[in-house]
């Protein structure tokens, strides 16, 4: 009997041995020998373990002194988990009510077959914490609501500053992507980069976060004051003045930093979604017109330079020249007999500066226009810039008359910053600086101080001298006299544009602008002020130079620049108090 | 003599008690029972393991979605702050108040020695890094070190409290 149990109990044990090396030679031809063997690994890691991705903070932007421009709080993704949805109907009069999207959007989500659908990115703090708290506490059953934290950028300043800072937007991975501006250019710098880590669901292993790779935060050159100044500037110029646009761009010329920059139409980049700009990119760099008189500072340089003039050249100005066969007439079709090279600027006079660029040759006109960066980019740090358009000898749409109008700014295209940097070298003894808006990239507690570089020396310093003086002199006797400052002197050329259309130059319609910089015995900013198609007046000078004026009158006390007088007896020690 | 009949008895006896079948049974019940004993030790030992990092685990989650939840809070403030002095808003706060923009002839000059200073921004204090955690054999080490130490310090108080009542 007993013998009989034994051997019952031994075939048991048997049955049970054969069975568990069956399982695990199973194991083990799937774990090393089977052909599927990627495939069941991925399979156990999806059941035992969960990748995460840590994106990381995007870096904040700031002005010169730190004060933000660009910051991030936090908005919601909204999202559905069917499976787990417990009460339809407050599901769809909750998220229609509060979240503003469609019971049919809502009740198709519920329907899906899959895991998660996404019904809107994103949706307000407002509304997801209002969301939170009736999942949380109810009354109503949300359960199956997904609710996801995501960064959202901010622009304390609303529109101040928009086009120099772009925006961020969502890409379809829900990745925040800069565009434009220094959000645009600084992308990768401002992102950061996400990390994955993997974590062990079984058994339940639980490690610290890692750390993502922080975006860096940047402090620009821009001051948040001259910002708002050239900004409400420019509304008030476009109202008075009944334009349709315009910009205004205040630089540094001893050292390229750009202090502000406005254009208009502007939009808020807080609203891209809702409210979308029709343009984003930023005129300023992005933009190109034909400068016009303005451009007259440029050839003035190159020949005075290239001693083809000197200040005091005689020249009889007759009216009209013939430059490659067409006639070039001055602005007003008037004739002003002898006069000199200042007397050229101060009356703005074509064909002076038509006769000059004969005079030059076209080898020598373009070399200095190409030394001024005319046709080039400035490689501002700023997204989608443009280089502009200087036609050259040799070029099958190069004609010897472009040789004239180029010298009075006409067939030649230019953005506003690539005139600015070009007049800066008149304004800083003849070196152009690398016109920049990063100041400092602080990553972690590392801090890298952009070095201020110089673009190039198309003039020699005593040329600049000399044209600086000029300009100053021409601007004090001329038609520019509305730009003049009290207390200060100042520099400075009015540019009248016409405007190129497929059928020839609009009749009516100009391009207003004033370019200028003080003080003139110590050029501290260079402004310049484009306006488009105003109607009070076509001219500049009764425009632009006006406005230059009201800009450089602020300008001056939020840059503490004294009156010369004051900053002359300051130097000299004989200050009164 | 009584020698040699002890000698004759006690081998059978002892050769019997060795033959015996319930004592190999016996040998294979306690190979068994301390096998499995071994086993639920090990077993138990684990389950100890896994229980206390599942529960830290569980700990530092907590911890971390409490980080991120102060770190989102600390952004929406510093947001609000950023709006509250928004150039827009300060302006209009100025303008309400009757103050408005300073012109030249308002404004007085004087000579100060080093003055501007160039400003040279600070970088921000780091915030503390937690020490990395050391490696799951280390932390295994450290309790069974602390266990054993508790368990000394028991033992050494009931030896005291022994002694003091023998005594």
């Amino acid at each position: 009997m007993l013998e009989t149990v034994y051997v019952r109990l031994r075939l048991v044990l048997l049955a049970f041995g054969a069975v568990a090396l069956v399982v695990v030679a199973q194991l083990l031809r799937v774990d090393f020998a089977s052909t599927n063997v990627t495939y069941f690994h991925k399979l156990s890691n999806q059941i035992t373990q969960q990748t995460n991705t840590y994106a990381p903070a995007r870096g904040r932007i700031y002005d010169r002194w730190g004060e933000l421009l660009a910051t991030n709080d936090v908005e919601y993704e909204l999202g559905i988990d069917p499976p787990y949805v417990v009460n339809s109907k407050d599901m769809i009069a909750t998220l229609s009510t509060l979240a503003g999207i469609s019971s049919l959007d809502v009740q198709a989500a519920i329907l899906s077959t899959k895991p998660y659908v996404l019904l809107k990115r994103p949706i307000s703090a407002a509304v997801g914490d209002k969301l939170k708290e009736l999942l949380n506490k109810g009354p109503v059953q949300l359960g199956g609501l997904d609710l996801h934290p995501i960064a959202h950028r901010i622009y304390p300043g609303g529109s101040l500053a928009a086009q120099e800072l772009g925006f961020v937007a969502y890409n379809n991975d829900g990745q925040q992507l800069g565009y434009f501006g220094v959000e645009g250019f600084y992308n990768d710098l401002l992102g950061g980069r996400a990390v994955q880590s993997v974590q062990q669901m079984v058994p339940f292993d639980a490690a610290l976060n890692p750390v993502p790779d922080q975006g860096a935060d940047l402090y620009l050159t821009l001051d948040r004051n001259i910002q708002f100044l050239t900004e409400a500037t420019l509304a008030d110029g476009i109202k008075q003045y009944g334009a349709s646009g315009g910009t205004i761009i205040v630089m540094n010329p001893r050292s390229g930093e750009i202090l502000g920059m406005a254009s208009s139409p502007t939009f808020d980049p807080n609203n891209y979604v809702t409210d979308p700009p029709g343009n984003p990119a930023n005129p300023a760099v992005s933009g190109q017109y034909e400068p016009g008189s303005t451009f007259k500072v440029l050839t003035m340089a190159g020949a005075l330079d290239a001693g083809t003039v000197k200040t005091d050249t005689p020249f009889v100005d007759t009216g009209s020249v013939e430059v490659g066969g067409i006639i070039i007439n001055n602005w007003n079709g008037g004739a002003w007999g002898p006069v000199d090279m200042l007397g050229c600027m101060q009356h703005s006079l074509n064909v002076c500066l038509a006769s000059i660029a004969t005079w030059m040759g076209p080898n020598t006109f373009y070399n200095y226009m190409q030394a001024f960066g005319i046709g080039h980019l400035t490689n501002v740090d700023l997204a989608a810039e443009t280089a502009g358009r200087l036609k050259l000898p040799g070029a099958t749409d190069w004609f010897d008359s472009d040789l004239g109008t180029n010298s009075f700014g006409q067939g030649v295209a230019v953005s506003p910053l690539q005139l600015v940097t070009a007049a800066s070298a008149i304004a800083n003894g003849g070196t152009m600086m690398q016109p920049h808006m990063l100041k400092i990239v602080q990553h972690g507690a590392s801090q890298h101080v952009t070095q201020q570089q110089v673009l190039g020396r198309p003039i020699k310093p005593e040329t600049a001298a000399a044209e600086n003086e000029m300009l100053a002199h021409s601007l004090e006797l001329g038609e520019g006299s509305q730009a003049l400052v009290d207390g200060y002197r100042v520099s400075g050329k009015t540019g009248t544009a016409q405007i190129p259309t497929p059928s020839g130059y609009d009749a009516e319609q100009t391009i207003a602008s004033f370019i200028g910089w003080g003080p003139t015995d110590d050029p501290q900013f260079i402004v310049l002020i484009k306006l488009d198609k105003p109607t009070a007046s076509i001219w500049g000078s009764e425009t632009a130079a006006p406005l230059f004026k009201q800009l450089v009158t602020r300008l001056v006390v939020l840059m503490q620049i004294p009156p010369d007088s004051v900053r002359h007896a300051l130097q000299t020690g004989t200050a009164s108090n | 003599m009584i020698d040699t009949m002890r000698t004759n008895y006690a081998a059978p006896l002892l050769r019997a008690f060795k033959q015996a079948p319930w004592r190999s049974q016996t040998q294979a019940v306690a190979m068994l029972s301390i096998t499995l004993l071994a086993a639920a030790v090990v077993g138990g030992f684990y389950l100890a393991v896994a229980s206390r990092a599942a529960t830290a685990g569980r700990d530092l989650q907590r911890l971390e979605a409490r980080k991120t939840e102060l770190l989102q809070d600390n952004d929406e403030l510093q947001a609000q702050l950023a709006n509250l002095r928004s150039i827009n808003r300060l302006a209009a706060r100025a303008v309400a108040l009757g103050f408005q923009p300073a012109t030249g002839d308002q404004l007085e000059y004087m000579r100060v020695d080093s003055y501007p200073q160039s400003v040279h921004l600070k970088p921000p204090p780091r915030a503390a890094v937690a020490a990395p955690p050391p490696p799951t054999l280390q932390l295994l080490f450290n309790w069974a070190k602390q266990a054993s130490a508790s368990l000394s310090t028991t033992v050494a108080k009931l030896t005291t409290q022994v002694t003091k009542a023998g005594g």
